[in-house]
């Protein structure tokens, strides 16, 4: 009946389906992050993140989100771990198979060149996937992807005050947006790695057979790879699942108002959690090299 | 399981549409830069400030990636030279990974995210608070004024930081030859200088370069001014934009592999 | 019940410079001023999502400032807060939105449903549980936020821009709805409104706020008696002055 009582976005009937297909999802999700289950509401740490926002730091938010972790509910955990599992895995399994049979075919091309012995290079190309190629990729994908969309999401509802309204209700945002999807990403990444490099294998072995006729059977020969070489590429990929939500988090909680803040912030986390798995991934190789095998 | 499967093909096709929807747009924007500058409308003041903020901005990230990328490749290809005694390779096989994939396709994304966020963000901003429709209002072309400096600057900030990235990259792998391999530097660059990597496998990197460049700057442009839905819209302008220059940085360095059979 | 003791806060420039104020209990406080005075500032102070420089701000007979993080919880607890941009959490619906406070408690299921539903009736959204903030109008989810913040019944609401795009008559009806819960719950409530001829009405005090400063406090009247030209200026919406 009133009048000012106009859509504030698109023509009414899309807007109106948009809604009611949003309804359905948006309360499956709210129900998983919110819980309706009778007491089962643990009071919140409450306001470990500083208010003033000049003393912000990586170090504060890693801090707290290590310290919310005990009181994340299962639930929360399992439907970030799905929104990142499963919108991930199409581009990821393109990008790794892409990779993979572009690794393949310039290794065949130098083989060639140099000694006309193709059968190393499956064997190599699966010892170097386990232990480097897909926990590497997977990672850099995932920083750009993931990243992206925490910081997005996070950094969004600050620049509209919805965190301080998550805070005047008792639900410290850090327990409640960060340390879920911390973990989903911890418990994610190293499944998405796996199902990535076998997309990288699958691809590494058609290029193979179709430009260098090697054998799928003779290709797929796993002796080169030791339990050294899957501690690495498993402990990697762990260890990018840590990083990249800490630090898209943290750009995200500390958005700056403004237009442009949380496009800064999207920037923040993408070349961040970049930095931070090219940075770790020299480091855990470098370090586990030096303890298993050389120098 | 089976809605799993449908679930996953549907993704997929989706996300083939949108790529290619993507591809078009850019090349629009491409298009629109060419006209501009051939008209004489590129803005001089834009083109060198964008320069500035674009291209200066880049080389921290460029280098600090640079010098781990090249550490990285030396560790990724120790025991495979370990266990043939090949230590004295290291120069041709890290040169050869630096200058022909891995140099320009790190680089690419590491601009991609820091450069082509950045201006998907600006340009996301104006769009989304209606200054672009503002100078058309004031019968400025955008395209002039805005797409064709950063799409120039783009490329050309890609360019240059891949010289620089393979640069750095050469230096930090020769380091990590060193701590790692204990492969003595000269013998590094006697590896790289042998003969078996040549001009032409620079110019392969550089071209990869030049196309990613190409890509990043379209790329970025066609998100930000398609960006709708104030901060938020912002937001996902920069995601998607990150997502899909990566993708298109992956199809390039295929098609630029598999077509350039230069030995 | 709120009083505020020369509080200060500067951010890259001074925000508040010494903001003194007093709310009665169960009393509707008005706090008006041009742009820029520092009125959103001042609430988010009030409830402890901004620290301040220096001062103090008493909530209840306890002090805000500086406080640590068990007694913030509690001070919070007993404040309801209407944001500027409203704030509702997009991925929840309107009923879960409303209700959420209350789940942050642990009320039971039924018994959250039922005080939503309530809440919604009051500012007129009946049967608004289930859909969803994106598509709603301004002036829907502003009472939308309206409703979440006096959900819990709390002593203390703080309500920036209630009226904001509301047509008169919603106006009208929002300005009533603010009585009611003072009258009623017997809350105190802070509100910045620009609707200086709805607000001043409805309040028991007003108090004008001018470039981080409280210019004067009191009843309509006697704030305008005291002459000041600023005060006089804003008050009646004149043209020329110095602002």
């Amino acid at each position: 009946m009133t009048s000012d009582d106009q859509k504030s976005s698109g023509p009414s009937r899309d807007v109106a389906q948009a809604s009611s297909r949003r309804v359905l999802r948006g309360s499956d999700y709210a129900v998983a992050l919110s819980g309706t289950q009778e007491g089962d509401v643990q009071p919140m740490p409450g306001f470990i993140l500083p208010h003033d926002e000049s003393r912000a730091s990586l170090l504060v938010t890693v801090r707290a989100t290590f310290s919310a972790l005990r009181h994340t509910q299962g639930h929360t955990v399992v439907a970030q771990a799905y929104e990142i599992g499963v919108r991930s895995l199409p581009f990821l399994c393109l990008v790794l198979a892409f990779v993979g049979g572009i690794i393949v075919y310039q290794a065949g091309i130098q083989a060639m060149r140099i000694v006309p012995d193709t059968s190393g290079i499956g064997p190599g190309y699966i010892e170097l996937l386990v232990r480097d190629l897909a926990a590497n990729l997977t990672g850099l994908m995932l920083a750009t992807r993931v990243g992206a969309s925490i910081a997005a999401e996070i950094g969004s509802m600050k620049v509209t005050d919805q965190l301080d309204a998550l805070r005047l209700c008792q639900a410290d945002p850090v327990s409640y947006l960060v340390a879920p999807r911390f973990l989903a990403c911890v418990l994610v990444t190293p499944i998405l790695t796996i199902i990535a490099g076998a997309c990288a294998l699958g691809s590494g072995t058609l290029v193979g057979a179709l430009a260098f006729d090697i054998r799928p059977q003779n290709f797929l020969d796993p002796r080169f790879v030791t339990l050294g070489a899957l501690a690495t590429g498993f402990l990697k990929s762990l260890a990018f699942g840590f990083a990249i939500p800490l630090v898209s988090a943290h750009a995200g909680l500390y958005t700056r108002v403004g237009s442009q803040g949380v496009g800064d912030a999207t920037t923040q986390a993408v070349v961040g959690s970049s930095i931070a798995v090219i940075v770790l991934g020299f480091f855990i190789g470098a370090v586990l090299h030096v303890l298993l095998g050389g120098a | 399981m089976a809605l799993f499967n449908g679930a996953l093909l549907a993704g997929l096709g989706q996300g083939l549409v949108r790529v290619v929807r993507a591809v078009g747009t850019q090349a629009m924007v491409l298009g629109a830069a060419t006209r501009a500058t051939a008209q004489g409308q590129c803005d001089v003041e834009e083109l060198r400030s964008a320069l500035l903020r674009l291209g200066l901005g880049s080389i921290p990230v460029v280098v600090s990636t640079a010098v781990f990328v090249g550490g990285l490749m030396v560790v990724q290809s120790a025991p495979l030279l370990s266990r043939f005694g090949a230590e004295s390779y290291l120069g041709w096989g890290a040169g050869f990974g630096i200058l022909r994939e891995v140099g320009p396709v790190l680089t690419g994304l590491m601009i991609s995210g820091r450069v082509g966020s950045n201006n998907t963000a600006e340009l996301g901003t104006l769009t989304v608070t209606e200054q672009v429709d503002g100078l058309r209002a004031l019968a400025i072309d955008p395209a002039g004024y805005l797409i064709a400096p950063r799409v120039w600057a783009i490329i050309l900030t890609t360019l240059i930081g891949t010289v620089v990235s393979m640069l750095v990259a050469l230096l930090g792998a020769a380091a990590a030859g060193l701590f790692l391999l204990h492969v003595h530097p000269l013998t590094f660059y006697n590896g790289l200088t042998s003969g078996m990597l040549t001009w032409l496998d620079v110019l392969h990197g550089l071209a990869k370069a030049l196309a990613f460049g190409v890509v990043i700057a379209t790329s970025s442009t066609a998100f930000g001014l398609g960006a709708t839905g104030g901060p938020p819209g912002v937001g996902r302008a920069v995601g998607g934009s990150v997502v899909a220059t990566a993708v298109l940085i992956f199809t390039m360095d295929a098609l630029v592999s598999i077509t350039s059979r230069v030995q | 019940m709120i009083s505020l003791d020369r509080v200060y806060k500067s951010f890259e420039s001074p925000v508040l410079r010494g903001v003194s104020l007093h709310a009665r209990a169960g009393s509707l406080l008005g706090l008006v001023g041009p742009p820029g005075a520092g009125k959103t500032v001042l609430l988010r102070a009030i409830a402890g999502l901004t620290e301040v420089d220096a001062g103090k701000i008493r909530i209840l007979g306890r002090e805000m400032v500086q406080a640590d993080s068990k007694l913030r919880r509690m001070l919070q607890s007993s404040i309801g807060m209407l944001f500027q941009n409203v704030a509702l959490f997009d991925f929840m619906t309107v009923g879960q939105n409303v209700g959420f406070p209350l789940q942050r408690r642990g009320e039971r299921p039924a018994d959250v449903r039922e005080r939503v539903r309530v809440e919604l009736d009051e500012v007129g959204l009946s049967g608004f549980e289930d859909r969803m903030p994106s598509g709603l109008s301004g002036g829907q989810r502003r009472r939308v936020g309206i409703a979440r913040a006096a959900v819990t019944r709390p002593p203390v609401l703080l309500y920036d821009e209630p009226a904001a795009g509301l047509d008169p008559v919603t106006t009208s009806r929002a300005f009533a709805l603010l009585r009611k819960q003072r009258d009623r719950l017997g809350s105190t409530l802070i509100v910045v409104s620009s609707d200086i001829d709805r607000l001043l009405p409805a309040c028991d005090e007003v108090a004008v706020m001018h470039q981080g400063r409280i210019l004067a406090q009191g009843t309509e009247r006697e704030v305008k008696s005291l002459g000041d030209p600023v005060i006089d200026q804003f008050l009646e919406g004149r043209i020329d002055g110095p602002l």
